[in-house]
């Protein structure tokens, strides 16, 4: 049992698929009031949804909330597929989904502080939920490295 | 065998009901934020009898008068334009379509775009830049906006020497603020708000539901 020793990283998976399971959810809500062309109206008051609106919210044709909702699908995909064999190399790949996503969501975060100033709270969960996947990635990927 | 299927079967459900409940709460939001009273112009019915100086498009004769108070770079105002311009085709003859300005504080260019718009139909060609403005609209909404308004009125073949006149002519800033302080006395809101026949709709949410309630004031 050369494993024995170390702890299993079950808990930290339970983790990962909670953020993920968050972070789906928040990037499908944003998704469907994209696609249902359900845009907020704009108010005298209060301006519209300024960040959801904003050109910032798509590349081209796809909603950057579209990315999201296919980053967390990877990662729920990934948890499952880890806790169904067991096999732990999977771990090993996890960091080059979830540095980039941290680093996109990162400058998103820039944009709607420092172009759009302007807080979307939906925006911030991803944003939180995606950090922490990352984090998490990285000490699996620790946990793969002394497992082999 | 049986765990795997669990599993999988499991993220699928669970993936499927997250999806479900999200497009539910974002259609039923949706319903929350539109203006919900429908408010009677009967305090000020006269504000919306089309004017000469009105920008119209449709049969002048129809049964059915739209008038709608919209703003170019609010998206909704984007997105109800298209709706107008999908309709407008298969009820041309039935519906006169009334375009004013409600230009919001919130956006940069606003105002600009309804002095494009404003300036570019003193030479006839107020739908062609209102067009322009809203197709276009996430491209000039991110700045260097005045830049491309000059590229429209370019395209559209307008005299520019005409264009600057007008543009430094005070009255289309007057002509603009009219419109929305009409607004403003009818108790407008949020853009873009429509009034058929003198009574303000609910935004329809797709242009079918806008077809079918044009149809009912026929």
């Amino acid at each position: 049992m050369g494993q024995s020793n170390q702890q299993s990283p079950l808990g930290w998976i339970i983790a990962l698929l909670i953020f993920a399971f968050i972070g789906f959810a928040d990037s499908v809500y944003m998704t469907a009031v994209h696609f249902m062309g359900e845009l907020p109206v704009c108010t005298v008051i209060e301006g519209c949804d300024v960040v959801a609106m904003s050109p910032y919210s798509t590349i081209g044709p796809i909603p950057v909330s579209l990315l999201g909702v296919f980053f967390y699908t990877v990662i729920l995909v990934s948890g499952i597929f880890w806790i169904d064999t067991r096999r732990s190399a999977i771990f090993k790949y996890l960091p080059y989904v979830t540095v980039p996503a941290f680093a996109f969501s990162a400058w998103l975060v820039y944009i709607m502080f420092f172009e759009i100033e302007a807080l979307c709270i939906y925006c911030l969960v991803s944003a939180a939920s995606t950090t922490l996947i990352m984090l998490i990635s990285l000490r699996l990927w620790k946990y793969s490295a002394q497992a082999l | 065998m049986n765990k795997r299927i669990l599993l999988w079967g499991g993220l699928i459900v669970v993936m499927a009901i997250i999806v479900f409940a999200m497009v539910r709460i974002a259609g039923e939001e949706e319903e929350i934020t539109e203006p919900v009273v429908p408010v009677e112009s009967a305090e000020a019915p006269e504000i919306l009898d089309v004017r000469e100086n009105d920008w119209t498009k449709g049969n002048p004769d129809a049964d059915v008068i739209i008038v709608k108070y919209s703003d170019f770079q609010c998206p909704a105002c984007r997105f109800y334009a298209s709706f107008d311009h999908h309709v407008s085709q298969e009820l041309g003859d039935d519906v006169l379509f009334v375009r004013r300005f409600f230009p919001l504080r919130s956006f940069q260019f606003s105002r600009l775009a309804a002095q494009y718009a404003e300036a570019a139909g003193r030479q006839g060609q107020f739908w062609e830049m209102h067009d322009l403005l809203y197709i276009n609209q996430q491209n000039w909404s991110r700045g260097e906006a005045e830049s491309i308004f000059r590229q429209f009125t370019e395209e559209l073949g307008l005299n520019m020497d005409q264009l600057q006149e007008d543009l430094n002519d005070p009255e289309i800033m007057e002509r603009i603020e009219a419109d929305y302080s009409d607004g403003q006395q009818l108790g407008i809101r949020g853009v873009p708000t429509i009034y058929i026949n003198g009574e303000q709709v609910q935004l329809p949410n797709s242009v079918d539901a806008y077809r079918n309630l044009i149809e009912s004031y026929k």
